[in-house]
């Protein structure tokens, strides 16, 4: 499998799926943004679920393969160019060598995935390549861009703003009035997001106290209160400790919902509780393991098919 | 060595996937001692489905795996149970790092603006601030925030400074300061504390931090402004 960056994307990068184990020493577990999409992106092209992928946000890469492979795009939908052929979300995609992959505008959400089949071992940092001049190669073609005849249910990252939080340890700390703004009236997704922390835009919250916390671990979808009333949620590439008050969390399953969120878009936080939240987490791996089982499925039962055309 | 057997501790949830254990309510030797020890008891005697531990200057925290952890027969619930249960039974202060680290540092200066700010809100003299924070011989209670980070405490409570509203761009060598709490930053970064020094002293070798959690720290002032 050989891919090269023929554009760079600046926020474009290999993810993995988070370091464990090192928080003690600071370093961060990091990963991809939206743990659902990237997933799928896997299970489409029958990868094993956590195989590196590339994370893509707009202004997107410009991406040349040199030989043949079957790739998904799993996310944000950024009008996604093969040659000269629009390619769908959420389908395994067969495609010819020397093709360029694009993205024309971005239509909705905020991080699309892109899966190679046989994963991006090797593949390294997404820098610009410097070995070709892609300009002189022959011209490009829409021959030979199999598009399969089925595609993953990804509804369940839908764009409704509504996104579930469990009380932080600081809860308690927001005035009766801003824990009722909290908890109901819609916020905006700040221009100072990216992936370590995304600021909400809303009136400024009051505290019954200011009084300094002391430093101590925070997590992925920790939200924090910053001395002027305005909060962050914190992403994947989230410092390990803090000292913000954390007045809440939001929970591991609408985690991808929310990192799917762009600048100026709305959402409006409800709280639940563990158990709902574990509910929600055990309904969505069972989603994802359900595409990868149909998915190993249908490409074994189409090469079977197909195996005398070869 | 000292064996050990604290009674209380808090335990609160961090989120959905992880959580965490308290052990006291303030900045205190022994008290991250304890927090030492349990971090290495854990470490060394891992529970299924933990698979992150995040000591800090009083609490320990510990993330798990989710998918693990919620299935029905399990549950976060029984996690918790296997905690406790652990908790009871007594632990080692062991021998800890105590290695002395004299750090030269610029106070004031266009890398550590926030020295005036301090002086004014508080009204002390630079000197005076200077003369404060270079005073004590300060302890490592734990490494966190980005790779190299050391938290050092018990900064003198006159130069207790909140955090800014608005984390601003940091270069590495900062000496920063909030709450009761001084420390460094090893690398460019957001912050939220007050800068009042630079220091050149290397705080990664090999990308591994060099300060380490109980270890001593004296800064030593480089300049009068």
């Amino acid at each position: 499998m050989s891919l090269i960056v023929h554009k760079i994307g600046i926020l474009d990068t290999i993810q993995h799926f988070g370091i464990r184990g090192q928080q003690s020493k600071g370093i961060r577990p990091g990963g991809v943004m939206d743990l659902f999409s990237a997933s799928i992106a896997n299970a489409l092209v029958g990868n094993k679920l956590t195989e590196d992928v590339v994370e893509i946000h707009f202004p997107a890469c410009e991406i040349i393969f040199k030989k043949s492979c079957m790739i998904s795009l799993v996310g944000a939908d950024f009008t996604a160019k093969l040659n000269e052929k629009y390619l769908p979300l959420n389908r395994p995609i067969l495609i010819p060598d020397e093709s360029k992959l694009r993205f024309i505008a971005p239509k909705s959400g905020r991080i699309v995935y892109l899966a190679v089949q046989g994963g991006l071992a090797g593949q390294g940092q997404l820098e610009k390549s410097q070995e070709i001049d892609f300009k002189k190669k022959q011209k490009l073609t829409t021959d030979f861009i199999h598009i399969f005849p089925w595609s993953a249910d990804t509804t369940w990252r839908t764009d409704a703003p509504e996104i579930h939080v469990i009380q932080g340890r600081e809860w308690e700390r927001l005035k009766e009035e801003s824990q009722r703004q909290f908890c109901c009236k819609p916020v905006k997704i700040s221009n100072h997001s990216n992936r370590m922390g995304y600021r909400l835009q809303h009136k400024p919250f009051y505290t019954r106290t200011n009084e300094e916390i002391i430093s101590s671990a925070v997590n992925f979808g920790t939200i924090q209160l910053l001395p002027n009333g305005h909060t962050i949620v914190l992403m994947a590439d989230h410092q390990t400790t803090g000292g913000y008050p954390r007045i809440a969390h939001v929970i591991s399953a609408d985690l991808p919902k929310f990192a799917q969120k762009s600048p100026g878009d709305e959402v409006i936080f409800h709280l639940t509780d563990q158990e709902t939240a574990e509910k929600e987490w055990q309904a969505q791996q069972k989603h994802i393991k359900q595409i990868q089982n149909i998915s190993q499925l249908k490409l074994n039962e189409s090469f079977e098919k197909n195996s005398h055309k070869l | 060595m000292k064996s050990e057997n604290r009674s209380y501790y808090e335990i609160y949830a961090l989120g959905d996937s992880a959580f965490t254990i308290e052990f006291g309510k303030d900045i205190h030797p022994e008290t991250n001692d304890h927090v030492i020890a349990r971090f290495k008891q854990f470490q060394e005697n891992p529970i299924k489905g933990i698979i992150d531990l995040i000591p800090a200057y009083h609490t320990l925290t510990l993330c798990f795996d989710l998918t693990q952890i919620s299935q029905p027969k399990y549950g976060l619930n029984t996690l918790i149970e296997h905690v406790k249960l652990r908790l009871e039974e007594p632990v080692d202060i062991g021998e800890i790092s105590q290695n002395l680290h004299e750090i030269p540092v610029v106070y004031g200066g266009k890398n550590g603006l926030d020295i005036i700010r301090v002086s004014l809100e508080k009204e002390i003299d630079v000197n005076e601030i200077i003369r404060l924070h270079a005073e004590p011989t300060y302890r490592v209670y734990m490494l966190g925030f980005i790779p190299g980070f050391a938290y050092l405490g018990e900064l003198n409570k006159v130069l207790s400074m909140p955090r800014k509203s608005i984390p601003q761009p940091i270069i590495p060598g900062s000496i920063g300061i909030a709450g009761l709490q001084t420390g460094i930053y090893p690398s460019i970064s957001p912050g939220g504390w007050n800068i009042i020094g630079h220091t050149d002293f290397p705080l990664l070798k090999n990308d591994l931090p060099i300060l380490q959690p109980g270890d001593r720290v004296k800064f030593i002032p480089q300049n009068q402004i």
